[in-house]
């Protein structure tokens, strides 16, 4: 179909001699599982209603699958448009040259600490904080205070109530270790997660595991859990009774802040369509459905917050951030070293 | 040269019994003379060469070529001489295949008992129980890795063995099943009457006429445990990888594409070397004549009886326990009436198992189509071309998704794109169900007794008619069956698709998945209710298919 | 020797046997002879205890076997279908009932008794009608039974071995002074083979006698059109 539809397409080009794109009937934006799941029909409705097109949404696995296979099909792009490419993976996007520049006209409404590439082949649409998450009756049992920076997790009566994502199957668990490299330095960091093995830190590989079966308020065994700083407010609004205080808060130590792209494809027939679509997602009536179905926050700073993401939540003061390129630099490198330390 | 025996045969017979013994060797030199000496239940040559023409099309198109394609794409840039690689590899192919080893044998000692008492007795329940025990095997990983997690039952080897016994135990209980049920009673009673008592008979006839049933169950769950993914991740921690996760580290976190290319060609000759081990093994062990033609079981008696309710109640309340978290964790909530309500972010939860039927009954269709012509084709000729042909059958259940996955979207843009397709869900499904429905068909083609066919042809009757009337009937049975896993692999997914780019579609599975990937206690409330319905539909699915077997299929 | 009072057995439900009493004296060979579906091999496999008693009592020696488990019987018992072991060779076959020990000594004497000597390692598979009809009786023959039962045992071969096997069948039977019951649809075959016919009728027993009694003096209409 596709193939025909292209075909169409030029024989259009040819005859109306110079045109240089018609519109095409639908576009492809390649995703990864998550942010695909939560696409229902009227995610593109007010798009395909302004411009004629539908969006075609194809899941591809993780965000690492995605820009990988994104990279397999670079001759022959699988889709028109990608989405979810994040921060850690942004480099690998842009050394194979997947990406073709587009500059978005809500631009100038995303705070600058989100333009990662200064070319903009990578235009980006949201971000959340990854943030130790933890609960607050059992910090009121204990009396113990919330950890106030880092090395206060060193200590047992931290480490052994914390569960950690593992970086190489987990995102939050790759931005939270970043977050220490950032934080200790190359020279450091690895001590400090030595400390946090000898004290019993647990090790889940994913989310899932750490939030739904260590974390405390869901019958685990840890009092905190490394999860997003928009869980709190999630906690609230999928509560099983309604509630007004959201039983977890959001420590602001060691908090790193994941960007997420969209770009539009080199070798994509329609980069016009495909351009309207990233403006379509940095708009305010896109931007506007972020938080709740996909709990991140939007990129767009224009765009009005649920009351929920207001109320029961903090924006941490100072998240971590890496350059890109220095995270692809180094990457397998620092997740061999973190193995070692943790699985040697 | 027609095939049939001519009206002559028919006229001479007629008056006496066409099961008597001179019509019957008669028959024999007729057959032979007229087939040149070849095999005598299908179609001659061309006709066997054109019914392997389709599975081999689909299999050599949807997974010999991509799996070929990204192979060669990853080897080309191989170098070798990275530090530590060679003893990595010896640890994860170590462990790889000795958990995998350790779990089938866990499996087949788990299910036996279970397997026993659904085969051998007639008791209320019975189908129940059957479909129960399919429950785990379509349950999403990461739901049953919560549970084993909440359990406590993680981080050790035990667990990860523990969770594929659980994931597993169907398997052996159908496929044996299958076959033991329908073992001639009389070749039991006849080894009962010799004197051997219950547990040397069991020894001495049963198991062995049983081998071609168990070993084809514990291939594909030594299969199935060798491609462990979700279970040694979630459940066993981060100490334990098995190539399937390594070639996924590999190839997703560290795009080092040759080096998971060498990994997953590391775990194609180990999965290819123990299923030639396991043909091999095959081929010797066909049993023909111990079939009876409909179930043997009989009511259960005395020791019997208790017996059969120790075997089902202990396998059922074992496998329950994990199902009993997901249970308890869905109640209480509200769950199960949000599944029907608008969700402001999700939409209508059980609205997804609508998309999940329609995947399931495709991929059913496809598997069930291109495994009983390939069982017709692995059973109507042995030999080595049979056997490979048999053997490629079950690879893609050894193969990683990864491979899978990233395979189609280079191989398949040609001559149409179907890269991103819809059709690829369905056809990733039918790749690891086509299996199921070969290994359960195989052995009962196999042992339809030849004196059906030569008496059937002696009444004149064409050999397409004969396929049709004698072997079709026998092999629908097994086939529903190998439906019934087609259709509750598809509706499970499995991590066949994990990795195969395909248009945004909510089935039941990625719906768990999204409810799981939000924080709030309702959130988990409504994953795993729907986890709780996805297993009632899978139970209710089994029984409904295992029902049709009854009666609609004539006896022989 | 062998008696049965009053054997019921019911299958599924339904009443197969109804009260079937019969008794052997040791040596004896008794033809039981009825039309098919009236309940001839139901009735051996009640004896063998490989189908449970609804009722009535089966005594060898005037004792009660009803608690003796289906191997500790000694009953030889021949299936219709001979029922094979068909991942067994010959030998595998004729020696299965015997101890380990025995098997290299008697099998082959058994075989020859037949008329199979040097089939030791054929294949069940590859072998005729007639050759499966003697292997599954050198099988049943073998381990010494007391009491020797054969459900049709040439049902499904042709004429003129049927009446050569008779003759040998009968012979054999008679060399080791067996007590044997044998079933069969056919009057002529069960005359040959036994030394009285018992004629069953939907469950039951309809007369017992020697064939000329039968014929003379037949219990019923049906008998008489049955044997004649």
């Amino acid at each position: 179909m596709r193939k025909l539809a292209g075909l169409a397409g030029l024989l259009l080009l040819l005859a109306s001699c110079g045109d240089a794109e018609t519109t095409p009937n639908s576009i492809r934006l390649i995703a990864h599982d998550s942010f695909a799941s939560g696409v229902t029909e009227e995610t593109f409705a007010a798009f395909t209603q302004a411009t004629g097109t539908e969006v075609e949404v194809i899941a591809a696995g993780d965000a690492g699958s995605m820009v990988n296979q994104a990279i397999l099909t670079k001759d022959n792009p699988l889709a028109d448009v990608i989405f979810g490419i994040d921060d850690t993976f942004l480099s690998r996007a842009l050394e194979n040259e997947i990406l073709t520049p587009f500059e978005s006209q809500y631009l100038d409404t995303v705070s600058d600490g989100l333009i990662l590439d200064p070319t903009h082949r990578a235009t980006p649409i949201d971000f959340g904080d990854v943030c130790i998450n933890y609960q607050k009756a059992w910090f009121e049992e204990t009396a113990l205070d919330v950890p106030q920076e880092l090395d206060d997790l060193r200590s047992e009566l931290y480490a052994s109530f914390l569960t950690v994502e593992h970086p190489a199957t987990s995102s939050p668990g790759l931005a939270f270790m970043l977050a220490t490299i950032e934080e200790f330095g190359e020279e450091n960091w690895l001590e400090f997660w030595a400390d946090l093995r000898a004290a019993g830190v647990r090790v889940a590989p994913d989310w899932d595991t750490a939030y739904y079966a260590d974390f405390m308020p869901y019958g685990g065994s840890s009092s905190m859990v490394v999860s997003y700083a928009s869980s709190p407010p999630a906690e609230v609004i999928f509560a099983s009774e309604p509630i007004d205080q959201a039983p977890t808060g959001v420590i602001d130590v060691g908090c790193y802040r994941q960007v997420e792209f969209a770009g539009v494809l080199a070798g994509t027939p329609y980069p016009t369509a495909a351009g309207q679509l990233i403006d379509f997602m940095l708009s305010v009536e896109f931007q506007e459905t972020i938080p709740l179905t996909w709990f991140v926050f939007p990129a767009n700073t224009t765009t009005p917050l649920p009351e929920e993401f207001v109320i029961h939540t903090v924006l941490p003061e100072s998240p971590a951030q890496m350059d890109p390129e220095r995270i692809a630099r180094n990457r397998d490198r620092w997740i061999s070293q973190w193995v070692s330390v943790m699985e040697g | 040269m027609d095939l049939t025996v001519g009206v002559g045969d028919g006229r001479l017979m007629a008056g006496s019994p066409p099961n008597n013994d001179s019509t019957r060797r008669a028959d024999h030199r007729q057959t032979a003379d007229l087939t040149n000496g070849t095999i005598r239940r299908t179609p001659r040559r061309w006709g066997w060469l054109l019914t392997a023409l389709v599975p081999a099309i689909f299999i050599g198109y949807f997974f010999v070529y991509p799996v070929a394609r990204i192979l060669t794409l990853g080897l080309s840039e191989l170098s070798f001489g990275s530090s530590g690689l060679e003893a990595r590899l010896i640890r994860v192919g170590w462990f790889t295949v000795w958990q995998a080893t350790a779990s089938t044998v866990l499996t087949l000692l788990f299910a036996a008992p279970m397997t026993w008492a659904v085969s051998r007795f007639e008791f209320r329940g019975r189908r129940l129980a059957t479909a129960l025990v399919t429950v785990p095997f379509v349950l999403p990983t990461v739901v049953v890795g919560t549970a084993f997690v909440a359990l406590g039952w993680r981080d050790s080897i035990w667990a990860i063995l523990a969770a594929h016994v659980f994931f597993n135990t169907a398997i052996i209980v159908r496929t044996v099943g299958t076959l033991w049920a329908r073992l001639d009673p009389d070749i039991l009673g006849a080894a009962r009457v010799l004197g051997a008592g219950p547990w040397e008979t069991f020894r001495r006839v049963t198991l062995p006429l049983l081998k071609p049933a168990i070993a084809a169950a514990t291939s594909i769950v030594f299969l199935f445990t060798f491609t462990s993914f979700g279970v040694v991740l979630i459940i066993g921690g981060f100490e334990y990888a098995t190539l399937e996760v390594e070639i996924y580290r590999q190839a997703v976190s560290f795009f080092d594409l040759p080096l998971a290319a060498a990994l997953a060609l590391v775990q194609l000759v180990g999965v290819t070397a123990a299923l030639y081990g396991y043909s091999r093994y095959q081929d010797r062990h066909t049993s023909s004549w111990a079939l009876s033609s409909d179930s043997s079981r009989v009511k259960p008696r005395g020791g019997a009886r208790a017996g059969v309710v120790l075997a089902v109640g202990g396998t059922l309340s074992l496998l329950a326990i994990p199902i009993g978290v997901l249970v308890a964790r869905s109640l209480g909530t509200d769950s199960y009436r949000a599944l029907f309500q608008d969700d402001a972010v999700v939409g209508v939860p059980i609205e997804s198992a609508a998309n999940s039927f329609r995947f399931a009954a495709v991929a059913m269709v496809i598997a069930v189509v291109i495994g009983v012509m390939s069982a017709a084709v692995i059973a109507g000729r042995s030999g080595r071309l049979s056997r490979w042909f048999d053997l490629t059958l079950m690879l893609p259940l050894g193969t990683s998704a990864v491979t899978i996955g990233f395979g189609f979207i280079v191989a398949l843009g040609w001559p149409v794109d179907l890269r991103a397709s819809f059709v690829l869900v369905p056809i990733a499904h039918a790749l690891i169900a086509v299996p199921f429905v070969v290994r359960i068909t195989v052995p009962t083609l196999k042992a339809i007794p030849p004196d059906l066919h030569e008496a059937a042809a002696v009444l004149g009757t064409s050999r397409g008619r004969v396929w049709w009337r004698i072997d079709f009937p026998i092999v629908a049975k097994a086939a529903l069956v190998g439906s019934a896993f087609a259709f509750v692999i598809s509706l499970g997914e499995f991590g066949a698709t994990s990795f195969v780019a395909r248009p945004a579609t909510i089935t039941m599975p990625v719906m768990i998945f999204r409810l799981l990937s939000r924080p709030g206690q309702q959130s988990l409330g409504m994953a795993m209710a729907l986890a709780v319905a996805l297993a009632a539909i899978t139970a209710a699915v089994v029984m409904w298919i295992d029902r049709l077997q009854v009666g609609e299929v004539g006896s022989f | 020797m062998l008696e049965l009072r009053n054997v019921a057995v019911e299958l599924g439900g339904k009443p197969i046997l109804n009260g079937v009493s019969l008794s052997l004296g040791r040596g004896e060979i008794v033809a039981i002879l009825g039309p098919s579906g009236s309940g001839k091999s139901t009735l051996l496999r009640a004896i063998a205890g490989l189908v449970p008693l609804e009722g009535g009592e089966i005594l060898w020696d005037g004792v009660d076997i009803a608690t003796v488990d289906v191997h500790q019987r000694g009953f030889g018992l021949m299936f219709q279908g001979y029922a094979l072991f068909p991942h067994l060779d010959v030998a595998g076959n004729v020696g299965f009932g015997l101890a380990k020990e025995d098997r290299e000594a008697s099998v082959p004497a058994s075989l020859s008794r037949v008329g199979l000597g040097g089939f030791e390692e054929r294949r069940i598979e590859e072998l005729s009608g007639g050759e499966k009809q003697r292997v599954a009786l050198a099988r049943t023959l073998a381990p010494d039974p007391k009491l020797v039962m054969l459900d049709e045992p040439l049902g499904a071969l042709d004429r003129s071995l049927r009446d050569r096997l008779v003759s040998e069948t009968r012979q054999l039977l008679e060399e080791r002074e067996v007590t044997a019951i044998v079933v069969t649809h056919d009057r002529d075959e069960a005359a040959a083979m036994s030394d009285r016919l018992a004629i069953m009728r939907e469950g039951s027993i309809v007369q017992i006698g020697i064939l000329e009694e039968i014929l003379a003096a037949p219990a019923d209409d049906w008998v008489r059109d049955f044997v004649t």
